[in-house]
C-alpha cells in the first residue's frame, strides 16, 4: 500500500488533476487571475514595508508603493521609542522561542516514540486523550494556569511560556511525529535490537536521526507559533524589560501620544522578518510538513 | 515539491487507534520467543519513562487546570482574596444578566459561520488552480501561503487597522475604482466585522496547502478515464475530485472551526471589540472580564461554556461526517 | 474595609501618638533615609501618560536618586486603558509597584481592596503639605483619608481651533453659552466650513461631559452610597441633544465620533481637531500644551456650555492624578520620601512643570509661574476664568464606576449607530449599570 503510494508520486508529470482544458488562453487567464490574486494577497505586507521607509507624515498622503521620500528614520526612531530598545525585545522573543523549540522537540519526540514504537497497556486510551487535547480551547486553561504560575512566583518571567513546553506539549506535533515514525521500517529496529540496543538507544540513535525532517518541521512550527503567541506573552510579561516583540509592538501603538506610524510599521516589518526568513530558508520542509499533517490526519 | 512519505488519504477513524501490522509485529515476536507478561510489564515501564514528560505536563498543565477552572467557575475570584463559592451564579449571570456576553456569543458565531466557509472555499479554489503543473506554481503557492504565516501577528493586526481606516489604502484603492466617500471600515459596526472576516480569509494559505497535497493524491487514472468517457471538467470536479477530497475538507473544517472560535489578537488590536461591541469576540470578552475586571471566576465559567460549544460543534461535524465524507477504501 | 475602619479609630484616638511614633522612626524629613544600612533600596514607579510625561518623570527620578544615593528607582508607563489591566495583573501576581499613579475614578475601588497605603501618618513629617491647595487636597480624599497626593489639578476644557472659528466668522465662544446656544454656534461653524468639517466632536459617549451636565442640575453623578444619582430623563435629554447634533450635521457622524478607535479621538496626532476637521474638542485643561505642539494653529480654551439660566455650575477642579503608595510596599518611608520630593523639590517641580496639571503646592505655583510659556499662561488664565463656572465635587466615584463608564460608552455608541432607540438604550443602560454597581468585588 505504502509502496504504491510512493510510486504514485514518482509519476513524472505532477498533473494529478486536470481541471481546465489545456488551451493557451485558459492558461493565460488562469495566470492572470493568479497574479492579480497574488498581488492582493501580498499588497498589505508590501504596503507596510514601503510605509516603513516613508516619513511618518507622508505615509497616508503618499499612496504609492514606492516612497517619494526614502528614509530610514522610522527604523531609528522606532528602535528606541519605548524605554527599552527593541533589541532587548527581539532578544527576549528569541530566547523564548529557542527554549520552546528545544522543549517541544525533546518532549514531543519522546512521547511520539512511545506511541509509535512501544507497546503498553494504556496505549489506545492515552493516544485518544492526546488527540483530544488538540481540540481543547486554550482559554479554558488560561485562568488556572495563570493562578498556578502566580502561586509559583513565575509571573513576569519566561518560565510560564517555556517550561510547559518541556512537558505537556502540542499534541499536534506528537501526532505529526507519530505518523512519521510509523513509516520508518521496523527492520532497522530489529537489527538494532539484535545488536543489543535498548529502547532508549533505539530512540536516540536510530529513530531520531531518521525522523529529522519531521523534527525539523516541529522545530520550525514551534518557533513560528511562539514568535507570534501574543496572548500568553501579554498576560505573563509585565515589565517592559521582559517584553517580547509582539507585546512591545502593541504597547508602542497604544501609548497615548504615540502616533508615529512610520516607526510602528518599521518595527512591525522587523518583527516579521524572522518569520519570513525561516519561511524562505525552510520552505520545503514547512510546506511538506503542513501537507503531511493533513494527509496523515 | 516532492512529497515523500505519503500513504492513503487521511482517515478520521485514525483518531482511534489503528492497529497496524507494525504494531502487531513486536507482539507476535514476543509470542514466538515465548516471553509473555513479564516482557509486557517491562515494556510498560519503558513506555512510562518515555511518556513521563508528556504525562507530567498533561496532569499539571492540562488536566489540573481544567479541573481547577471548573472549580473556579463556581466561585467569585478577584485574585486578590480567596475564591468565594457562588454556585451557579456565574452561569446564570452569563445567560440571563449579561447582555454583553450574549453579544459576544452572537458576534463569535457570526464570525465562525462566515469566515470558515469562505476561507475553505478560497483555499479549495486556489488549491485546484495550483495543483496542476502551471509554470511557477511553486512561487504562487509560496506567495499565497505567506499571509497565513504573517496573519496572526501583532504587526499585521496594526496594519489592518490602518489600511481600513478612512484614509487607508483600501478606501484609496476603491477610490481609484470610482467608489468614493467611503467611511472608515473599522469605525462602523456593520463593516468592522467584515474587516476581521477578511483578515481571516486572507490567511487561507495553510488549508490550501493541505488541499494541494490531497489533490496530488488523487490518481490521475480516475480523471483520465472520466475524460475519456466525455465528462467535462466541471462534472469531473464535482463527481470525482470533491468526493475524494472530503476527508481533507473534514480535517480542515475541524481545525478551522476550533481555531476561529478562539480568535483573540486581531479582535483586540484591530477593533478592540468595537465599535459598539460589534466585534466583541468571545475570548476578548473573557480577557476583559478576567484580566480587566478581575473576575476570574466568571472568566473560568465563560471558558467552560466555550469548550462545550466547541465540543458540540466538533461532535456535530464528526457525526455528520459519515454522510458526506467519502474514503477511498470504501470505509464510510 | 476592616483595616480602614481600624485606622479611622486609630486617628480618633490620638493623632499625636501616631505623629510621635513616626517622628521617632525617622532620621529626617526628606533626607537620605534608607531603612537598612547602606543597602540600595529599589523603588518601582508606574504611571500612565505620554512619552512627554515619561521624560519629565524620569528627570525627577534622576534628581531624586542624586539626593538619595541609597535609593534606586525604576519606572514604567503605559496608556491609560492598559494601565489598569497591567496594574491588576501585577498586584495579583505579588508584583505591585511601590508608587502608583492613581485616578479619582479608580481610587475607591483600590481603597476598598486595601491596596493603597493610608498616607496620614506620613503627613507632615515625610510629606509636607503645608502650602498645598486645600480644595485640591480635599477633592482627593476617600472617606476623609488621604490615599494619594494630588499631582496636579485641572478643569474640563473645550479646545478650539481659533483659525477655524475665525474662518467661520462666528466670533469667540461666549462662556455663558447654554447648550442650545452652543448647538446653534457650532452649527454655524459646520455650515460655514462646508462638507467634511464639523463644529465639534460627538460627546455623547463622553462621560466627563455628561457628568458636568448632570452637575448643572445641582446634583452629583453618584450618591454617597454608590448609586447612580441621575434619572432616566436626564440621560435621555443628554443623548437626545447629541442625537440632534449628529442629525443636523453640527457634530461629527457616528463613525468619526463614537466609532473611531480610541486613539483617533484621544491622541493628538490622529485627532480630528489637529486634522482640522472639527473646531471643538473636549478634554482636560492640562493637556492643552501637548495638543498645541501638534498644530501650528493656535488653540483656544473655552468652558463647557452652561445649563439654562439658574443652573448650578457644572465643572469642577479635578485632581488630575494622584501619587499613591501601594499597601504592599516594602519601603513605605522611602516611597513617601519620593512623593514629597515630587511635589516639593524645586528641581522636580521644574521638571514636571504643569504637564500633569496645576500643582497643588503653593511653592510649586510660585516657581513655575514666571517661567510659563505662552500656551501655559493661557492654560493658567483659563483656570482662573473657569473657576466661577465650577464648584467642588463632593462625592467620590464608587467602586464599579469604571464599569458604568464602559456601559455608558457602549450604549452611547449603539444609539449613534442606530442600533437602539434612545429610550431602549437608557433603560438597558440603567439596568446594567445598577448591576455593575451592586456587584461585590
Amino acid at each position: 500500500m505504502r509502496e504504491e503510494a510512493v510510486e504514485m508520486v514518482r509519476v513524472p508529470r505532477s498533473l494529478a488533476i486536470d481541471i481546465f482544458p489545456v488551451n493557451w488562453w485558459s492558461r493565460l487567464l488562469t495566470h492572470v487571475i493568479l497574479v492579480v490574486g497574488a498581488l492582493l494577497m501580498i499588497y498589505p505586507a508590501l504596503w507596510m514595508l514601503s510605509a516603513s521607509f516613508k516619513p511618518s507624515d507622508e505615509i497616508f498622503t503618499d499612496p504609492g508603493l514606492w516612497p517619494h521620500t526614502f528614509t530610514l528614520e522610522n527604523y531609528v526612531n522606532g528602535w528606541n521609542a519605548l524605554d527599552t530598545s527593541f533589541g532587548t525585545f527581539f532578544l527576549n522573543s528569541f530566547i523564548v522561542c529557542v527554549l520552546v523549540v528545544i522543549g517541544n522537540v525533546l518532549s514531543c519526540s519522546l512521547a511520539a516514540y512511545a506511541f509509535a514504537r512501544l507497546q503498553f497497556t494504556l496505549r489506545r486510551i492515552l493516544f485518544a486523550i492526546m488527540l483530544a487535547t488538540i481540540m481543547l480551547p486554550g482559554s479554558i486553561l488560561i485562568v488556572p494556569q495563570y493562578i498556578l504560575f502566580k502561586n509559583l512566583g513565575w509571573l513576569n518571567t519566561f518560565l510560564p511560556l517555556t517550561v510547559p513546553k518541556f512537558l505537556d506539549t502540542d499534541a499536534f506535533f506528537i501526532c505529526l511525529l507519530v505518523q512519521f515514525i510509523r513509516t520508518v521500517p521496523t527492520e532497522l529496529d530489529d537489527s538494532a535490537r539484535i545488536d543489543g540496543c535498548g529502547p532508549f538507544q533505539l530512540y536516540w540513535r536510530i529513530i531520531m536521526p531518521l525522523a529529522l525532517p519531521a523534527l525539523a518541521t516541529t522545530a520550525i512550527f514551534s518557533f513560528l507559533t511562539t514568535w507570534g503567541d501574543f496572548f500568553g506573552q501579554l498576560i505573563y510579561l509585565n515589565d517592559q524589560s521582559v517584553y517580547t516583540v509582539a507585546v512591545a509592538l502593541r504597547t508602542f501603538v497604544d501609548s497615548t501620544g504615540t502616533s508615529d506610524y512610520g516607526a510602528v510599521f518599521a518595527m512591525g516589518v522587523l518583527s516579521l522578518i524572522p518569520i519570513l526568513a525561516i519561511f524562505l530558508i525552510f520552505q520545503r520542509l514547512l510546506i511538506e510538513g503542513i501537507a503531511t499533517t493533513g494527509l496523515k490526519g | 515539491m516532492t512529497f515523500m512519505k505519503e500513504t492513503k488519504l487521511p482517515d478520521p477513524s485514525a483518531w482511534d487507534m489503528q492497529v497496524t501490522v507494525e504494531d502487531l509485529t513486536p507482539l507476535l515476536r514476543q509470542r514466538r520467543w515465548g516471553q509473555g507478561s513479564s516482557r509486557t510489564r517491562k515494556q510498560n515501564v519503558v513506555a512510562f519513562v518515555f511518556l513521563l514528560p508528556w504525562l507530567a505536563g498533561l496532569l499539571i498543565f492540562t488536566v489540573g487546570p481544567m479541573l481547577a477552572s471548573l472549580y473556579y467557575s463556581f466561585t467569585s475570584y478577584d485574585l486578590l482574596s480567596a475564591p468565594q463559592w457562588v454556585g451557579l451564579d456565574n452561569y446564570v449571570r452569563m445567560f440571563t444578566q449579561d447582555g454583553r456576553y450574549l453579544t459576544a456569543l452572537k458576534v463569535t458565531f457570526i464570525y465562525v459561520f462566515v469566515s470558515v466557509p469562505l476561507k475553505l472555499a478560497f483555499s479549495l479554489l486556489l488549491a485546484v488552480l495550483l495543483s496542476k503543473g502551471l509554470r511557477a506554481v511553486g512561487l504562487y503557492r509560496a506567495v499565497y501561503y505567506v499571509p497565513s504565516l504573517l496573519g496572526g501577528s501583532v504587526a499585521i493586526a496594526i496594519l489592518w487597522r490602518q489600511i481600513f481606516g478612512i484614509d487607508g489604502i483600501v478606501n484609496k484603492g476603491l477610490g481609484l475604482l470610482g467608489v468614493n466617500g467611503l467611511d472608515s471600515w473599522i469605525s462602523s459596526p456593520n463593516t468592522a466585522m467584515l474587516t476581521l472576516v477578511l483578515l481571516a480569509v486572507w490567511q487561507f494559505g495553510s488549508p490550501m496547502l493541505i488541499f494541494i497535497a490531497g489533490l496530488k493524491q488523487i490518481p490521475s487514472e480516475l480523471n483520465d478515464s472520466a475524460q475519456v468517457d466525455g465528462a467535462g471538467w466541471l462534472r469531473r470536479f464535482f463527481q470525482i475530485t470533491l468526493p475524494l477530497l472530503t476527508p481533507l475538507i473534514f480535517f480542515n473544517l475541524i481545525l478551522q472551526v476550533i481555531g476561529s472560535f478562539q480568535v483573540f489578537t486581531s479582535a483586540l488590536i484591530v477593533t478592540n471589540g468595537g465599535p459598539a461591541d460589534a466585534t466583541l469576540f468571545y475570548t476578548l470578552y473573557l480577557y476583559q472580564q478576567g484580566f480587566g475586571n478581575y473576575q476570574m471566576g466568571y472568566a473560568a465559567a465563560m471558558a467552560w461554556v466555550l469548550m462545550v460549544i466547541v465540543m458540540v460543534f466538533t461532535a456535530l461535524i464528526f457525526f455528520t461526517s459519515r454522510y458526506w465524507v467519502f474514503y477511498q477504501d470504501g470505509r464510510n | 474595609m476592616q483595616t480602614i475602619l481600624k485606622r479611622r479609630e486609630f486617628l480618633r484616638v490620638g493623632v499625636a501618638t501616631v505623629a510621635g511614633s513616626s517622628v521617632l522612626g525617622l532620621a529626617s524629613c526628606g533626607g537620605a533615609n534608607s531603612g537598612s544600612s547602606g543597602q540600595a533600596v529599589p523603588l518601582k514607579l508606574e504611571f500612565w501618560g505620554t512619552t512627554e510625561r515619561n521624560k519629565r518623570t524620569r528627570q525627577v527620578m534622576t534628581l531624586f536618586e542624586q539626593s538619595h544615593p541609597s535609593i534606586t528607582m525604576t519606572s514604567q508607563f503605559t496608556d491609560f486603558n492598559s494601565y489598569w489591566t497591567k496594574l491588576g495583573t501585577e498586584i495579583s501576581g505579588g508584583n505591585a509597584p511601590d508608587l502608583l499613579q492613581m485616578d479619582m475614578g479608580y481610587i475607591a475601588q483600590f481603597v476598598q481592596k486595601g491596596l493603597l497605603l493610608d498616607l496620614t501618618k506620613y503627613i507632615p513629617q515625610l510629606i509636607n503639605l503645608s502650602d498645598f491647595d486645600k480644595v485640591l487636597l480635599k477633592g482627593s480624599e476617600d472617606n476623609n483619608i488621604i490615599y494619594g497626593v494630588p499631582l496636579g489639578g485641572n478643569y474640563q476644557a473645550a479646545f478650539y481651533r481659533t483659525d477655524l472659528v475665525s474662518q467661520a466668522k462666528v466670533g469667540d465662544p461666549d462662556p455663558n453659552m447654554t447648550w442650545d446656544d452652543f448647538a446653534t454656534y457650532a452649527g454655524k461653524i459646520s455650515k460655514a466650513l462646508g462638507k467634511g468639517f464639523w463644529g465639534c466632536e460627538d460627546a455623547s459617549n463622553n462621560q466627563v461631559m455628561f457628568e458636568v451636565f448632570i452637575r448643572q442640575h445641582g446634583k452629583e453623578a453618584y450618591t454617597d452610597n454608590g448609586q447612580i444619582n441621575y434619572t432616566r430623563q436626564d440621560l435621555t435629554d443628554w443623548w437626545t441633544y447629541w442625537s440632534n447634533m449628529r442629525a443636523s450635521g453640527t457634530c461629527v457622524p457616528a463613525s468619526l465620533g463614537v466609532g473611531a478607535p480610541l486613539t483617533t479621538t484621544t491622541t493628538p496626532p490622529d485627532s480630528l481637531l489637529i486634522a482640522g476637521k472639527v473646531a471643538f474638542h473636549f478634554d482636560w485643561s492640562n493637556l492643552v500644551v501637548a495638543w498645541q505642539k501638534f498644530t501650528p494653529h493656535k488653540l483656544g480654551m473655552a468652558v463647557f456650555p452652561q445649563g439654562p439660566a439658574g443652573s448650578a455650575p457644572g465643572q469642577y477642579f479635578k485632581v488630575s492624578q494622584l501619587m499613591s503608595i501601594s499597601s504592599k510596599t516594602k519601603h513605605p518611608d522611602e516611597a513617601a520620601n519620593f512623593v514629597n520630593f515630587m511635589i516639593n523639590d524645586t528641581g522636580a517641580i521644574k521638571a514636571l512643570d504643569i504637564e500633569r496639571g496645576i500643582p497643588g503646592a503653593g511653592k510649586a505655583r510660585g516657581i513655575l509661574k514666571p517661567q510659563l510659556t505662552p500656551t501655559q499662561q493661557e492654560e493658567l488664565a483659563y483656570i482662573d476664568m473657569v473657576a466661577k463656572y465650577a464648584r467642588p465635587k463632593t462625592v467620590l466615584d464608587p467602586p464599579g464606576a469604571s464599569q458604568v463608564t464602559t456601559l455608558y460608552q457602549l450604549y452611547a455608541s449603539k444609539i449613534a449607530f442606530g442600533q437602539l432607540s434612545i429610550s431602549a438604550a437608557v433603560d438597558q443602560f440603567f439596568s446594567e449599570a445598577q448591576k455593575a454597581l451592586s456587584k461585590k468585588s
